[in-house]
């Protein structure tokens, strides 16, 4: 029913702040009934139809005197809203607080689960106070806004949390498949293989979600500023100011911390770095190594392919310093005769999770005649959700591995319920592609990589010319001579 | 002619309980019944009255319930309680008691200036 102005105002005037809609419901009932009641005397009078609703709302008296009486009759029915409007704004604080907790997320630790539920559960707790005790209208932008954030933090969530890993990677191979991105492949098989596209696709797909999730905060923001405008036009600005604040307040945090973010993005990951929808520094990262990778010409000397990879951010690596990227695995590379450069992956926050980029040359005469780029993790690469419960099959169908098998042969007794594909690249010198599995080895519920079995093939024109498998742990470690391995290039 | 504002502060929960004694009542109607039986002395900013009869419904002097006859606005009509019906009546006395009392004194001010 379209209410008179005057009607209106006066009523909106009666209600005390954070009564429940269901008494503003009631009151509002009962005092237009009066009001129109008085209005049909006036009509009677023969007074117009403003002019005998003006006389009306007149005669009811001072609209801020009913609200404060009504206030005193009510203030233990406004509590529960002022409880629910303090919830709220600790809500705001919280997911302002949170927000590096659950973009960091990791999943092997339950905090942030705990996290996430718990204000899940407060603001779902919080939106059915809203409703019932009727701070819905005015606080509607507010919760708007906590909303996207907090949408934004739940989407995290789920791409970072263990149990949705697999739907997340799921839905991206889906779309990859769908899309057909890139064009070549053709079944899952290589989608899993071509573990580059999918980090991409990952990242255009998380860009997107950012970037409607924004853009839906921006309107809300635009609504609420029009509105203001408009309330000001009608002299209104008074009951307004807090909601402009309110989401002035909300709308900075969130601007604030996405700044935080980005400047703080080297020390908490976008999303967990194990995972490959995730990581944005990876994908950075990953982008630098291959531009760097393309710079790279062959005869380039020493300090020229040095400033060359400094300018991609790529750092000499000192072989003494701990980690070994697959020193024997590569085709043309030695411990010896060769430089390593890196992009160190410092985004890692658990378990010493890391991607680095690594870049391997190799110059004669101070000029370089082998370059190699390729990501180097300690972990899954996002693929781990595929774990068989023992490395022995692996090695058992290892050894039926002869020189020149068929890539598709070889891949056949590798499915993923023996290894799953941990890096792959293409050695475009030696036309040379590097297949490295990983088996994990029984309960891998404490994240260790003892007695893990590592298998890398090494493929020209789709033929195996190079196998090996290597055990790591106390358990089990496999013996290349006493396993009689083929090591030949 | 409107009395003073302190005056009729206390006496309107009196005379709300006294108009429903007899019949259950809603707001507007109580209002022209008690301008009417007070000749027009009785005439207050008709929004105040809302919040008094919620206040004696909270108290448990009055219930209501809704009336919504056809082609009529829906009524909401007060009822007044056992409790309100007590309270009316102590409210009653007390009056009676400070009315006399005042009229004992107007009487004895009166005699007085007379002697």
């Amino acid at each position: 029913m379209q209410l008179h102005k005057e009607v209106e105002n006066f009523l909106k005037e009666c209600y005390p702040k954070g009564l429940p809609f269901y008494r503003k419901k009631e009151l509002k009932k009962e005092l237009l009934s009066h009001i129109y009641e008085k209005s049909d005397y006036y009509l009677s009078q023969g007074k117009s139809d403003t002019e005998s609703i003006v006389e009306a709302v007149k005669d009811m008296g001072d609209p801020s005197k009913i609200r404060q009486s009504f206030g005193k009759i009510y203030r233990f029915e406004r509590l529960p809203a002022i409880i629910s409007f303090i919830t709220l704004s600790a809500i705001c604080v919280l997911a302002f607080f949170t927000g590096f907790i659950l973009f960091s997320a990791d999943t092997t630790s339950d905090y942030p689960t705990v996290y996430h539920y718990f204000i899940s559960a407060s603001f779902v707790g919080s939106i059915v106070f809203m409703y019932i005790y009727g701070f819905r209208k005015k606080k509607a932008y507010l919760l708007l806004s906590v909303t996207v954030y907090m949408f934004l933090n739940l989407l995290t969530c789920i791409f970072t949390s263990g149990i949705f890993q697999s739907v997340s990677i799921g839905i991206v191979v889906i779309f990859c498949a769908l899309l057909n991105i890139p064009e070549h492949i053709t079944d899952t098989e290589h989608i899993f293989s071509d573990a580059e596209s999918i980090i991409n696709f990952g990242f255009y797909l998380t860009i997107a979600i950012m970037l409607i999730l924004f853009f839906s905060g921006l309107f809300s923001t635009i609504i609420v500023f029009t509105e203001s405008k408009r309330k000001k036009r009608l002299k209104k600005m008074r009951t307004k100011k807090p909601l402009i604040m309110y989401f002035s307040l909300i709308f900075s945090l969130v601007i604030l911390s996405s700044v935080l973010f980005y400047f703080t993005a080297q020390e908490y990951s976008f999303m967990d770095n194990n995972i490959m929808t995730g990581s944005v520094i990876r994908i950075i990262h990953s982008k630098k190594g291959r531009e760097a990778y393309e710079e790279l010409k062959t005869g380039m000397s020493e300090t020229d392919a040095g400033i060359v990879l400094r300018g991609y951010d790529f750092r000499e690596y000192k072989k003494s310093d701990g980690i070994n990227y697959f020193p024997d695995l590569e085709p043309g590379y030695s411990m010896h005769d060769s430089k390593v450069y890196i992009i160190e992956d410092t985004s890692y926050t658990h378990n010493s999770l890391f991607n680095d980029i690594v870049i391997i040359l190799k110059f004669n005469d101070n000029k370089l005649s082998f370059k190699q780029v390729y990501i180097y993790n300690n972990r899954t690469l996002g693929l781990g959700i595929w774990r068989n419960e023992d490395t022995s099959k692996c090695y058992e169908n290892y050894l039926t591995l002869k020189e020149g098998d068929s890539r598709e042969d070889v891949l056949k007794k590798f499915p993923s319920s023996v290894a799953f594909l941990e890096t792959a690249y293409f050695d475009y010198e030696s036309d040379t592609e590097v297949l490295n599995y990983r088996s994990e080895y029984e309960d891998r519920s404490d994240y260790s990589i003892n007695a893990d079995a590592y298998t890398s093939f090494c493929f020209v024109d789709g033929k195996l010319v190079y196998s090996e498998i290597t055990g790591f742990g106390e358990d089990k470690v496999y013996n290349y001579d006493e396993l009689g391995l083929n090591r030949k290039r | 002619m409107k009395l003073k504002k302190d005056v009729s502060k206390g006496s309107v929960t009196l005379m709300v309980l006294s108009v429903l004694e007899k019949n259950d009542l809603y707001g507007y109607q109580m209002i022209s019944y008690l301008e009417a039986l007070s000749a027009g002395v009785f005439k207050f900013n008709e929004g105040t009255l809302y919040p008094i009869l919620h206040s004696l419904e909270k108290e448990g002097c009055l219930t209501s319930y809704w009336n919504v006859v056809e082609d009529s606005r829906p009524r909401k009509y007060y009822h007044i309680t056992e409790k309100g019906i007590k309270m009316l009546n102590e409210s009653k006395n007390e009056w009676e008691e400070y009315v006399g009392a005042v009229n004992a004194v107007l009487i004895g001010g009166a005699l007085n200036a007379a002697t």
